[in-house]
């Protein structure tokens, strides 16, 4: 760890996609160079046009491509980098890279490899937290004397959830509303887990009923200073995915909030942490919150709390890494300004699973405006591969409050244009638009109680008449047309009713 | 001058869009690459009632100017091949031309017998053989893409005609998989 000030000159980019753009736009803004590992499907995608350097690692798939450390680490050396910024996802929470990047003479962007082992795992990371005070969802393991179940029961409170060591998959796990059904609950869930896993061993564990996912922004300096940005509210997801992310929370005392952010602040105190982090809560419907995971990384929708802190987070990271100090910085008197939401924008289709689309963006234009960002890693003409994540861009909105925002949001996403791919734009629009969402009543399982089935009858309002009017027109006079997998279900699914021809010659 | 019926899905919900050419002389003159642009007139009848003047006002490569009941908006659209992709205020939908044979292997209403991979994927499972009687929204052949598993799903009741592929195969988008033959209609 760097703790006295020694300026980065070159950092390499190990990542891909709107990340990539995003590190590099804070290497620019900084006077840094920055060089680009590149898959071959990415040599000409648009980090590699952005970036000062572009080196080729071969492959396409990320496990011959992107996570490969040793082919990552030789580019950084061979270029002369100082750093290494990881991005998300691929090798930003792997331990042995973060070592083997410091064994070759470079710094990792990220905390050490230490904070991110004992992060890493689940279980280890709750232990930690709960040494350090941090509230962890109650829960306890249950010995074979059923007289102390009832009291184990009473101490992790109801609802609670009877779950198996061994377990997976819903199997050995029951849900226990009532004290009276507890003993009953876990017999059935031993039995079950016995049978399953061959392994009777099952603990309790506090049912938090309809949650929020509230996470904290966190930054720490290498002098032991660690500094909150704020929450963020993520409890809009589909797959346990999140695709709508805002910053602050809504509907949250602001007595709540600091005590949040603060719990968050003194856990990554706890473990030493330096750089940019999360601390990821989940909030229950009686306000109380619990430590759910550290996530030891810049987050995808790190951008809300970027507007709202009015600070760059990709540049605090490489200052941290240079040794500056959280004041040096000025980011011990952050005041938090305005309203943030983001939206995922995902090449898949909501209507069938969410499932995820490829092919060729033939035409793509992102929103601008007052308070609209728009983080993205492609532009009309690339495509969209299986071999990536389909997230094709992130749109944010900035407002005085967060309608505003929300307005904003909405707008850009009507002005956002995307031809050739199957994405979920519409969804997010629905979803923005929802009485239950523009009320700030949002929790995790928002896309089961208000989203579904999708699309609901009429959402589409006027678009409908305009986009048949537009393929009737265009086509009208002597095809048969069908439409598949159109986003819009009203006009998803054209068909003529017999031959047919508009005007002109009979067929 | 012939009518002609649309007819648009949305899920269970269907809506019927008559397009009725307006004379103007011209008996809807087409431009050469046989599009109707230029000073065609529609009038399109919605199965509510209402009626909608259209006209296609213009068009360039990536944008149509219709009037649809005096008011003008943009509809941004790309062709490709058979596609035709289209947006407006966020909404998308893709048109495909079909063969003409497909026409009249169609039934009337009828889904597309063929069902096809969505996108390349990874066939697990075929779980129906030729014969079985199947009914709407039954799982047909299990596929793996993008390390997910899905289901593709009869979209109409009837028998299986054909399968075209077997577990372990590796498909293309579109790929065919499994063609259905529709129940017949009792006459009358």
């Amino acid at each position: 760890m760097v703790n006295e000030f020694q300026p980065i000159g070159r950092i390499l980019v190990a990542n891909r996609g709107e990340i990539a753009v995003r590190i590099i736009r804070a290497c620019r803004a900084m006077g840094i160079e920055s060089v680009i590992v590149a898959s071959d499907a990415d040599l000409d995608a648009l980090p590699s046009l952005m970036a000062d350097q572009v080196v080729p690692i071969g492959g396409t798939a990320p496990g011959e491509s992107y996570l490969m450390m040793d082919k990552v680490i030789a580019a950084g050396v061979g270029t002369g980098c100082d750093a290494v910024h990881p991005g998300y996802g691929f090798l930003a929470e792997n331990a042995g890279f973060a070592r083997a990047v410091a064994a070759a003479g470079l710094r990792f962007l990220g905390p050490s490899p230490e904070v991110m082992e004992a992060m890493g795992l689940k279980t280890r990371a709750r232990d930690r937290m709960a040494k350090a005070n941090v509230p962890v969802v109650p829960g306890c393991m249950l010995g074979d004397d059923s007289d102390h179940w009832v009291k184990a029961g009473k101490e992790v409170g109801f609802p609670l959830l009877v779950k198996a060591s061994a377990g997976g998959g819903g199997k050995g796990m029951r849900a226990v509303h009532q004290p009276t059904q507890l003993v009953a609950a876990i017999e059935a869930a031993q039995r079950e887990a016995s049978a399953a896993f061959g392994d009777a061993t099952v603990y309790l564990e506090r049912l938090l009923v309809q949650p929020r996912h509230v996470e904290v922004q966190i930054l720490g300096d290498t002098h032991g200073n660690v500094v909150h940005l704020g929450e963020r509210d993520c409890s809009v997801q589909r797959r346990h995915q999140k695709i709508i992310e805002e910053s602050p929370a809504p509907r949250l005392s602001d007595e709540l909030r600091q005590r949040i952010c603060e719990t968050a602040r003194q856990a990554a105190l706890a473990v030493g942490y330096v750089g940019a982090g999360t601390v990821e809560m989940l909030l229950d419907a009686n306000g109380e919150f619990f430590f759910l995971e550290m996530n030891t990384r810049l987050q995808v929708e790190h951008p809300v709390s970027e507007l709202v802190s009015g600070t760059d987070l990709v540049v605090a990271q490489i200052r941290v890494a240079q040794g500056e100090s959280i004041s040096d910085m000025g980011l011990d008197q952050i005041e938090a300004r305005g309203h943030a939401i983001e939206a995922r924008l995902y090449a898949e289709d909501p209507a069938h699973g969410f499932l995820p689309q490829a092919g060729d963006l033939l035409l793509f234009e992102v929103p601008v405006g007052p308070g609209v960002r728009v983080d993205s890693g492609v532009r009309s003409g690339d495509a969209v591969t299986l071999h990536y994540d389909p997230m094709i861009a992130k749109i944010t909105a900035h407002g005085e409050d967060r309608d505003q925002a929300r307005r904003r949001l909405v707008q850009a996403l009507r002005e956002t244009v995307v031809l050739g791919v199957q994405t979920n734009l519409a969804y997010l629009i629905d979803v923005l638009e929802h009485d239950a969402f523009a009320d700030g009543l949002v929790h995790t399982g928002f896309v089961e109680s208000h989203m579904t089935p999708w699309p609901a009858e009429g959402v589409n309002g006027d678009a409908t008449i305009w986009l048949a009017a537009a393929a009737v027109g265009f086509m009208g006079s002597s095809t048969t047309v069908r439409s598949n997998a159109g986003d819009l279900r009203p006009t998803s699914l054209w068909e003529s009713l017999g031959p047919h021809r508009m005007g002109g010659a009979a067929q | 001058m012939k009518r002609t019926l649309f007819r648009l899905q949305c899920g269970k919900l269907i809506e019927s869009l008559e397009a009725v050419p307006v004379a103007d002389g011209n008996g809807g003159a087409r431009n050469k690459t046989g599009d109707n642009t230029g000073n065609n007139t529609l009038q399109l009848h919605r199965a509510d009632g209402s009626r909608f003047d259209l006209q296609i006002v213009g068009r360039d490569h990536d944008t149509l100017v219709l009037m649809l009941n005096g008011v003008r908006r943009r509809v941004r659209y790309v062709r490709r091949g058979r596609h035709m992709y289209m947006s407006l205020d966020g909404r998308q939908a893709v048109v495909e031309w079909l063969e003409d044979h497909d026409q009249d292997s169609r039934g009337q209403g009828s889904s597309d017998p063929v069902v096809r991979a969505p996108m390349p994927g990874k066939v697990l499972e075929v779980l129906v053989a030729t014969g079985d009687s199947v009914a709407e929204g039954d799982p047909l052949v299990r596929v793996e893409a993008m390390k997910m598993e899905v289901d593709l799903t009869a979209e109409f009741a009837g028998t299986v005609d054909s399968v075209h592929v077997s577990a372990g195969d590796l498909v293309d988008p579109d790929a065919a998989l499994v063609t259905l033959a529709p129940l017949e209609k009792a006459p009358g």
